[in-house]
């Protein structure tokens, strides 16, 4: 498992540092410690709970998709796909779990420069947001699922 | 309707404070200004305005109750010198109030009052406001 990942906002939001007001537009993430180590399974457990509840078409889906080996962001955009589709997962909660996840001290910083607290995750794009979700789960929370079953 | 702004936001270097209600004051960093005479003679006056530019400084000052967690994030700030970011904002029904302060230093030499009723007064001055 990566313990840092890189990504680039397409819409960037503004942040303070050094005692001026920036644009920033790149996050660099680190993987979860043991203290986030309830919101992460909390986010693990949607994935398989998805995973399970799944209908049976999409079922098919999933089957395909476990049959073709994916890329890390074809996989991100298959995990956000899966959590937002599932009548398992409440995907609000996702949503605050993962915010929990990333405003923690040292998580996410924006530009190397400053953490990204909860007034800065609000100002992120919602699009940036499901794919941030997506490549984070992806990256850190389901690395192991990804590398024994669909890695290219 | 006019809705007086009584609670605004206060964003400080990302982070949003709680402060106490009805404590927040700012400048708009205008400064003083003054208007002068000079004479011609044979009873010409002309008028000169004059800019302290001294004092073209933003303001902002409001007050913290006494908890741990404040006193250490005034600590913080403190010690940040003149790299602070103050954002003030408010949204009533007939508008919305924003001032970001940069470059914000605490000035005043600030105590902690350990009491039911203690805050903390705190007083950044920074660069004028933008809106």
């Amino acid at each position: 498992m990566n313990n840092e990942f890189e990504f680039r906002l397409e819409t960037p939001i503004e942040y303070a540092a050094d005692g001026e007001v920036r644009q920033g537009a790149l996050l660099y993430m680190k993987a979860p410690s043991n203290k986030q180590r309830f919101n992460r399974a909390k986010l693990k457990q949607s994935f398989f709970a998805a995973l399970q509840g799944m209908s049976g078409e999409a079922k098919t889906e999933s089957a395909n998709a476990e049959a073709v080996a994916l890329s890390e962001e074809e996989f991100a955009e298959y995990v956000l796909h899966l959590l937002y589709s599932s009548k398992a997962v409440n995907i609000c909660e996702c949503l605050d779990e993962f915010k929990q996840i990333i405003t923690s001290h040292g998580i996410c910083r924006v530009e190397g420069e400053a953490d990204l607290t909860g007034v800065l995750f609000d100002r992120i794009d919602a699009e940036d947001c499901d794919k941030l979700l997506g490549a984070y789960i992806a990256n850190f929370i389901l690395a192991s699922f990804y590398k024994k079953h669909l890695k290219k | 309707m006019a809705v007086q702004i009584s609670d605004p936001s206060i964003v400080i270097n990302n982070v949003a404070v709680a402060i106490v209600p009805n404590s927040v004051e700012f400048d708009e960093g205008f400064g003083e200004q003054d208007v002068l005479v000079q004479s011609a003679g044979g009873g010409s006056l002309q008028q000169v305005y004059a800019n302290n530019v001294e004092t073209n400084l933003g303001m902002v000052k409001f007050q913290m109750r006494s908890t741990t967690q404040n006193i250490e994030l005034v600590r913080g700030w403190k010690a940040n010198g003149n790299r602070n970011v103050v954002v003030i904002t408010a949204k009533t029904d007939d508008g919305t109030l924003a001032r970001s302060y940069t470059q914000a230093a605490i000035t005043n030499n600030y105590t902690v009052k350990l009491a039911a009723d203690g805050v903390i007064d705190v007083e950044f001055k920074a660069n004028k406001p933008t809106i």
